[in-house]
């Protein structure tokens, strides 16, 4: 699809993550984050995120124009950073950004698991009361997504997402959990995404360039034949993804 | 009447933007309407080539934009239709000259003086499509038929309607009847339902149209194209007329129609 993107976005329990590339010149990151979050659209407004910086060094300016790029222009809210770099550190410090330790989410970042819902200008997702979460271990949180995945898209759940339309060649879905599309799905799925092997991926109309569940892979067979066989769903059976016609067994 | 500003737009490039801007203005401007054509396509700029118009530019958008001239200045009538007029773009300048803030005053003052503003831009995400879109009510796609242009198509319906402007709606250019009958390039009811958006208009392959644009004419001084007719149609769907399309839902019938409408020109 893409190139490899200086800039990813991770779905993960503690809330969506920003991973910026340590090695890649801080102008092509700003490019990049520019366009992923110009590309998301309005999927994001109002989500919590994590800067994980890794071991990168950004200065005050650096790390203030990041940040101003994913708060004042987009609508996210940077709930912490994560690095390993001193210079990062104090930087943040003195931005007065809460710094986030290895594998310890920011306090008020793990009472919020979802992404927000995808919006079209409306205003940010109310905050979900404290108490709701977090959710049990095993038991992952459902997402219903109600639109239409276009090339170059990209959607991302800490749970099980729901999406109500088609996702087109060159969109990408990942989700922690099961991915179920009532409609087409005709770019890529990757359920499971944090190494659940028995998530599943369920389509009306099954027509991927490419499954992921867990650490499997697998690719279409290249000619696309439009046959319709109804609701397919794919699944790990002996350490292979397979197809199968939903609702046989 | 409300003035309507309309952004031409595509994923890939080459796909006809340029050739549809043109026939679909002179199209309007035949029907009566006031039609301003601008060429958003900055440094790149060949709408003046296709209209037959180039050697009449004086001064151009990025010039009424920096206030070297007003933008009556810079308008340029069409030599066959009275109610065309052309915006050309600068060609020795490039896009950043402009702001998409500044496109939108632009299209601004456009309305009131046209029924119809419809605006040529440049292909992909760059910064060019993005003051191409900035001053646009709504947009309409092009593709043709093939794989790799309704996938970049795919892309910007997604950005266009991220921008907040709609729903864009779909033209599929340069459709061959004999590829798709052979299964050689995707037919208008696979794009349609790729691309999940309102189809305006198919305009078929014609030879017609690249020596006519070579020449800087349209098709339209040819009664019998079928082009001409697609242009046509098109325009009278943007007047909110509900025209048939040139084609119907199976390729049989399909087929049945053009045949019906060349012969019907012919005798
Ligand atoms: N329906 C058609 N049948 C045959 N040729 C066509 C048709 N439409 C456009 N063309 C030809 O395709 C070529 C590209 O068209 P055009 O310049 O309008 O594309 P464009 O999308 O504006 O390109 P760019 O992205 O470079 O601006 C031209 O030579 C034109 O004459
Ligand atoms: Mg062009």
């Amino acid at each position: 699809m893409t190139d490899k993107m200086s800039i990813a976005f991770r779905g993960t329990p503690a809330g969506l993550v920003v991973v910026v590339d340590e090695e890649k010149p801080f102008k092509t990151i700003m490019a990049d984050l520019v366009r992923k979050l110009e590309d998301s659209g309005y999927f994001f407004v109002g989500a919590d995120v994590t800067l994980d910086l890794g071991s990168r060094d950004l200065d005050r300016t650096e790390l203030n124009q990041v940040a101003e790029t994913i708060q004042n222009k987009h609508g996210l809210v940077i709930t912490g950073v994560k690095t390993t770099s001193e210079r990062t550190k104090s930087a943040a410090q003195a931005l007065d950004v809460n710094i986030v330790h290895e594998d310890h989410p920011a306090p008020n970042a793990s009472a919020k698991t979802e992404i927000a819902p995808p919006t079209h200008a409306t205003p940010p997702v109310p905050e979900y009361p404290p108490t709701l979460s977090p959710i049990p271990p095993g038991e992952l949180p459902t997402e219903i997504v109600r639109r239409t995945f276009r090339s170059g898209q990209q959607y991302e759940s800490a749970g099980n997402l729901v999406v109500l339309g088609d996702v087109n060649a060159g969109a990408e879905l990942i989700a922690a959990g099961d991915i179920i599309i009532f409609g087409a799905l005709r770019g890529m799925a990757f359920a499971g995404s944090t190494g659940k092997t028995d998530a599943m991926i369920l389509a009306l109309k099954l027509n991927p360039t490419q499954l992921r569940i867990a650490d499997r892979v697998a690719r279409s067979a290249g000619d696309v034949v439009e046959n319709n066989p109804g609701p397919e769903v794919a699944f790990i059976e002996n350490d292979q993804i397979v197809i199968d016609v939903w609702g046989k067994h | 009447m409300l003035s309507k500003v309309i952004v031409i737009t595509s994923g890939k490039g080459g796909v006809g933007k340029t050739t549809t801007v043109a026939h679909i203005g002179t199209a309007l401007a035949l029907m009566g309407r006031k039609v301003a054509v601008v060429d958003a396509d900055i440094g790149l700029r060949n709408l003046d080539i296709i209209l037959g118009l180039e050697n009449r530019i004086v001064y151009d958008l990025v010039n009424v934009i920096e206030g070297t001239c007003k933008l009556n200045q810079a308008l340029i009538r069409d030599k066959r239709v009275g109610n065309l007029y052309l915006l050309p773009a600068a060609q020795t300048r490039t896009k950043e000259a402009v702001e998409p803030e500044q496109m939108k005053a632009l299209c601004h003052s456009l309305r009131e003086t046209f029924d119809y503003v419809l605006i040529d831009s440049p292909a992909g995400i760059e910064g060019g499509f993005r003051n191409a879109l900035a001053g646009a009510d709504s947009a309409i796609i092009v593709t043709t038929p093939h794989v790799s242009a309704v996938r970049d198509a795919d892309r910007i319906i997604g950005l266009v309607e991220a921008a907040e402007k709609g729903i864009p709606k779909l033209i599929i250019n340069r459709l061959d009847i004999e590829m798709v009958k052979k299964g050689e390039m995707l037919d208008q009811d696979d794009i349609v339902d790729i691309l999940s958006i309102g189809l305006l208009g198919i305009i078929p392959e014609d030879p017609a149209i690249v020596t006519a644009s070579n020449r800087g004419e349209s098709v339209f001084n040819n009664d019998k194209s079928k082009s001409a007719e697609a242009y046509r149609r098109i325009a009278r769907r943007i007047e909110g007329e509900d025209v048939p399309l040139l084609d119907l839902d199976d390729n049989h019938s399909f087929l049945g129609r053009l045949k019906r409408i060349l012969t019907t020109n012919i005798g």
